[in-house]
């Protein structure tokens, strides 16, 4: 069996930046309730930085207006490898309620977080709850584990 | 003072000894009791196979649009796009036989979307046959509920004659049924 | 000739074995403070021990989570801005990282030290120290960003600010055991008091010092996270800021024990010889941390200005003081020197 030194370190020691893609802020209190004791993240040995440089997770909420796309994707390519997106809530994944009924595109929407970045993990939820951001980001220290660069 | 500063120091060590962290990724019986409230939580959705009717309500009043309905032959499917879902409840609110509920499984996340996308949830009704034109019309299960709720809330005067002619008419759509209703003796101006 | 070889063939031995062993003090050290902050914010903390449905996707235990964060950063690619001073920002870090592992070479570990003999090691312990805020400085500088030059300002002024009651603490433990030796220092100690019973004043001065110089709250303002986004740090990322982090846990690492062998005899208290001596090392460390975590995590973050206005005020006039009484004590004792 081997150490696997390295997948373990990365997966044993995630540290997220949050970008806010300008949303309704809900998914980013249900992500600093992750923080707080009751849903403890850094008994994994998660920080959240404030930094891109310093981090691995690139967690996603909001549904990216035209604004901030540029942005978005520009601050995203100064994460350095290997990194893995994770878009939280339902307006990164699909736009969510700023979708119109009828499916076409709300007219300030700059498009959802993977038209910009491509996204690995998935995390549905209105806001998700912190268990749900947990089990989401559990997802995603599995796939850095599994980075090969 | 010396109360105060007793029960401070009680609080501290209290803290440090058990802290307040729920233990949530251990998904025991124990933790999920302390950590959601089963009755008010709201997730994945579930459609009741013997109650939903296909009426399409809940698509119409979603407030995002991530229930849609697609007609396809003689088949209806209800689909629940989960990513777009912003789990308000309305359609659970508004559904005229309780036939759709939010469960609460909350524990929705995939890595992409691909061939194991798990954020749908789909149910399919079968859709009637128009006997004169043959084309679909209005689920079966749906068809049999309307009939027998208004049945229930007829007076009993007009009660045997709106019986005959409701097991005439539900065997054809709407268009077939306007252009044939004197053929079929269903048109409303006849004297009963 | 052989046993010359062996003398030095032990000494080398030493000069690898003395660093790794204080990094891995210095990793224990780290997890501890964590542990004890967030014990205190009635959190959980990193686990000791995972609980058993997740292990086999958690591990066992994260006791060294220091540790899994520098490998983490060791493996990761390193982004240097197109505007920076490629090279003084690329050896910045590596400046830091030798000159302390130098310092951890002289100081006695548990009283062994594989430079005992060398009569100066005071001195030259406290002039590697200050290669760390000088790493900080030059590679905040270096960086071409405004949050680094705010970083290196302000860890210019905290420098300025804190090695004052160390250097005055560190030589007050010098003048009263009349040597410069650390070694000496020790041996004075073990026929005599621990200085912690006899100066208390340079001690308290010292232990205040170490809080800024291992920028723990309140004096975590060189790297403050969020205000200035990271500092002199802000532009590192990968295999560079690895090395900082080892430095990191290397300085509490070699600070605590400097700490440890001025003022409490390097571990022998109570007469312990050699196995029970390392115990006694260890739990002195172990309680020295957590009342440094005590303050950190009770504290929020000074300014500046208030920094150094408090340590002119405090520590520093602590220190004189203890310098005084150290003078007072030779006077009284001078049988003993």
């Amino acid at each position: 069996m081997r150490l696997d030194l390295k997948g373990k370190a990365r997966s044993y020691s995630p540290w997220i930046f949050h970008a806010h893609a300008g949303g309704c802020n809900n998914c980013d209190i249900e992500l600093a309730a992750c923080f707080a004791p009751r849903f403890d993240l850094e008994r994994m040995g998660v920080q959240l930085r404030n930094n891109p440089r310093h981090a691995d997770i690139f967690l996603v909420t909001g549904p990216a207006p035209k604004q901030i796309a540029p942005i978005l994707q520009r601050v995203y390519s100064q994460v350095p490898n290997p990194k893995v997106t994770v878009a939280c809530g339902s307006c990164a994944i699909t736009g969510g309620i700023y979708n119109r009924d009828d499916g076409k595109a709300n007219y300030a929407l700059g498009g959802p977080v993977e038209k910009l970045i491509p996204v690995d993990v998935l995390i549905p939820g209105c806001p998700p709850r912190p268990e749900s951001i947990i089990e989401g980001l559990m997802l995603a220290f599995e796939k850095l584990r599994k980075k090969t660069t | 003072m010396k109360a105060g500063l007793t029960k401070l120091t009680r609080v501290l060590i209290g803290n440090v000894l058990r802290p307040v962290t729920v233990d949530y990724p251990v998904k025991s019986q124990q933790v999920r009791d302390v950590s959601i409230n089963q009755e008010e939580t709201r997730g994945k959705h579930s459609f009741d196979e013997e109650k939903c009717v296909g009426c399409g309500a809940c698509t119409a009043v979603c407030s995002s649009g991530a229930i849609t309905e697609s007609d396809v032959q003689f088949e209806r499917s209800l689909k629940v796009e989960l990513g777009r879902c912003i789990f308000c409840g309305r359609c659970r609110d508004i559904c005229p036989e309780r036939g759709l509920e939010l469960t609460p499984q909350f524990e929705l996340s995939q890595t992409g979307k691909g061939a194991e996308d798990s954020t749908k949830v789909e149910h399919t009704v079968q859709l009637g046959k128009c006997e004169s034109c043959g084309r679909a019309t209005f689920p079966t299960k749906q068809i049999d509920t309307v009939v027998k709720r208004a049945l229930e809330k007829i007076d009993l005067a007009n009660k045997i004659t709106a019986g005959k002619d409701m097991a005439v008419y539900v065997r054809y759509c709407p268009d077939c049924r306007r252009s044939q209703s004197y053929l079929l003796n269903i048109h409303p101006r006849k004297s009963y | 000739m052989a046993v010359e070889n062996l003398f030095a063939m032990t000494s080398l031995v030493g000069i690898v074995l003395v660093p790794l062993a204080s990094f891995f003090l210095g990793v224990i050290y780290s997890y501890e403070i964590r542990k004890i902050s967030a014990r205190l914010q009635s959190r959980c903390g990193p686990w000791l021990l995972v609980p058993k449905p997740l292990r086999h996707a958690l591990g066992t235990t994260r006791i060294f989570q220091p540790l899994f964060d520098i490998l983490k950063l060791l493996y990761k690619e390193s982004l240097v801005p197109h505007t920076a001073k490629t090279r003084l920002f690329r050896s910045a870090p590596y400046t830091g990282l030798i000159c302390l592992v130098a310092a951890a070479t002289l100081i006695p570990f548990a009283g062994y030290s594989p430079f005992a003999s060398f009569e100066l090691s005071l001195v030259a312990i406290l002039y590697l120290l200050l290669g760390v805020p000088f790493a900080f400085i030059l590679g905040g500088a270096a960086s071409s960003s405004p949050w680094g030059a705010l970083g290196s300002q302000r860890e210019a002024e905290l420098m300025l600010a804190c090695e004052t009651p160390l250097a005055i603490g560190a030589f007050t433990a010098a003048v009263m055991a009349n040597t410069l030796s650390i070694q000496k220092i020790l041996i004075v100690q073990m026929s005599w008091y621990p200085f912690l019973i006899l100066n208390p004043f340079a001690a308290a001065a010292f232990l205040l010092a170490i809080v800024g110089k291992l920028h723990l709250k309140p004096f975590d303002m060189p790297e403050a996270e969020v205000e200035i986004v990271a500092g002199p740090t802000t532009e590192y990322s990968g295999s560079l800021l690895g090395i900082i982090e080892i430095g990191k846990v290397l300085l509490i690492s070699v600070i605590v024990t400097l700490f440890i062998d001025l003022f409490l005899a390097g571990g022998f208290i109570l007469g312990f010889e050699y196995p029970l001596r390392i115990l006694a090392f260890v739990i002195e460390g172990i309680v020295i941390i957590s009342l440094i975590a005590l303050i950190h995590t009770l504290n929020p973050r000074f300014r500046i200005d208030q920094a150094l206005a408090w340590y002119v005020k405090g520590p520093t006039i602590l220190a004189a003081v203890g310098l005084a009484w150290a003078y007072v004590l030779r006077y009284l004792y001078p049988a003993i020197l």
